[in-house]
């Protein structure tokens, strides 16, 4: 019997802090305001959230800080700008992204490199038995094959729980390159998974 | 009854939309869809276990960086970037920066407020009756500032704490004489981010 997911996970137009969108928006108005204490409310609701997003879209620690600090502070300078067309997260994570990208481009890594399926794969191959720590550190190095553009998509889909409309706002592309880029990840990664077989397509 | 899962592009959508299903983030429509695809199509079913395996692999929280810390970098690149404005403006900000010059105008008159506003009925909240003085200045210590630092401050300054922390962390205290001089002073001490005069050539 096919299990199906939870349909309450995550009530629409809540964010995983808990705060509604609707709150959050108002906070954007507030220090759009100039007040002090909704940004650090803000910037405390988000420091963890980015803080991961960028570590893991970059897989660069040392650029985390500052890429998390600029972002932010582009909400606080720019807050006047956000315009409630998008939720508050969606605004917030692609400045992010487009500073990650920036700063990736500047380090001349490919960021958004579509051919990174092409190289070969990583790690032990599907038919070795491996323990959860080879896997993940299996999982890491072929994370780190990806690129930069669908490692985010990883992150936003998996861990942030982005639906892919909301991801490809982030990204700026159309929904079907935030598919494509999916897949492309999902069948390097879910290769390394016990029990996995061969690409079906 | 139409056999979906035969439809090879019926594959390629409902595996391209898993991911999603996976974390509940598609519309119902969507979801009817794989829904009805995943129960008649095995081979689906089977990456659907891959794709919660693979969930349960990327949906791990990990250690975050130092809020505080960062909120205290933040803070000063905030208020570098207030005082830069307030240098270089001079007579005639741009418009650039009027609105933060506004801003911490308005912060200052609502910190004033809410300092002031306990002070109509404080003595209530003051247990120590006659022995506290009213306070005639106010005190921001930076968050990394430590208890020993923020002692210094006081006895440096001959000052007397008589209310706070505020929720902007700030400090009422009671200055024996609360003038430029000894407000230099107290700004000049280790942990200090502020130190005004309730009024100006306040004294007690």
């Amino acid at each position: 019997m096919t299990r199906l997911p939870d349909r309450n996970e995550k009530p629409a137009g809540t964010a995983p802090h808990g705060l509604s969108d609707s709150d959050e928006a108002r906070l954007i108005a507030r220090t759009a305001g100039g007040e002090l204490r909704a940004f650090e409310l803000l910037y405390r609701l988000y420091h963890p959230r980015l803080t991961r997003f960028l570590q893991r879209m970059t897989r660069r620690p040392a650029l985390v800080d500052e890429l998390l600090d600029d972002t932010l502070l582009v909400v606080w300078r720019r807050a006047d700008s956000f315009n409630g067309r998008s939720k508050v997260s969606t605004w917030i994570f692609a400045i992010a992204y487009r500073k990650a990208l920036k700063a990736l481009q500047q380090l001349d890594e490919p960021a958004d490199d579509e051919g990174a399926d092409e190289r070969p794969e990583p790690g032990p191959g599907p038919e070795q038995r491996i323990d959860q720590w080879q896997l993940r550190a299996a999982l890491q190095r072929a994370l780190d094959q990806l690129s930069a553009a669908q490692r985010a998509v990883v992150d936003l889909a998996y861990y942030h729980g982005m639906g892919y409309r909301e991801i490809a706002e982030i990204a700026d592309c159309p929904v079907d390159t935030v598919k494509t880029r999916m897949f492309y990840a999902r069948r390097r990664l879910k290769a390394l998974l016990p029990g996995a077989k061969e690409d079906w397509l | 009854m139409t056999v979906v899962h035969l439809d090879p592009e019926g594959h390629a959508k409902v595996q391209a939309l898993l991911p999603w299903f996976v974390t509940g983030r598609l519309d119902a429509t969507e979801r009817a869809e794989v829904e009805a695809h995943l129960a008649g199509c095995p081979r689906c079913r089977a990456e659907l276990a891959l794709e919660r395996q693979l969930h349960a692999t990327q949906s791990v929280p990990e250690p975050g960086g130092d809020v505080d810390r960062g909120w205290a970098s933040m803070r000063r690149r905030i208020d570098a970037g207030a005082l830069a404005a307030r240098r270089s403006a001079g007579p005639g900000p741009s418009a650039g920066w009027r609105w933060a010059l506004a801003v911490q105008f308005a912060m200052i008159v609502l910190l004033a407020a809410a300092l002031l506003l306990p002070r109509l009925d404080g003595e209530r909240y003051r247990g120590l009756g006659a022995a506290v003085a009213p306070a005639n200045a106010v005190v921001m210590f930076s968050p990394d500032a430590t208890e020993a630092q923020m002692r210094a401050a006081l006895r440096e300054s001959d000052a007397r704490l008589v209310g706070g922390p505020t929720v902007a962390h700030a400090y009422l205290l009671a200055l024996p004489v609360a003038d430029d001089a000894t407000l230099a002073r107290l700004r000049e001490q280790p942990g200090v981010t502020l130190a005004e005069a309730l009024r100006a050539g306040a004294a007690p």
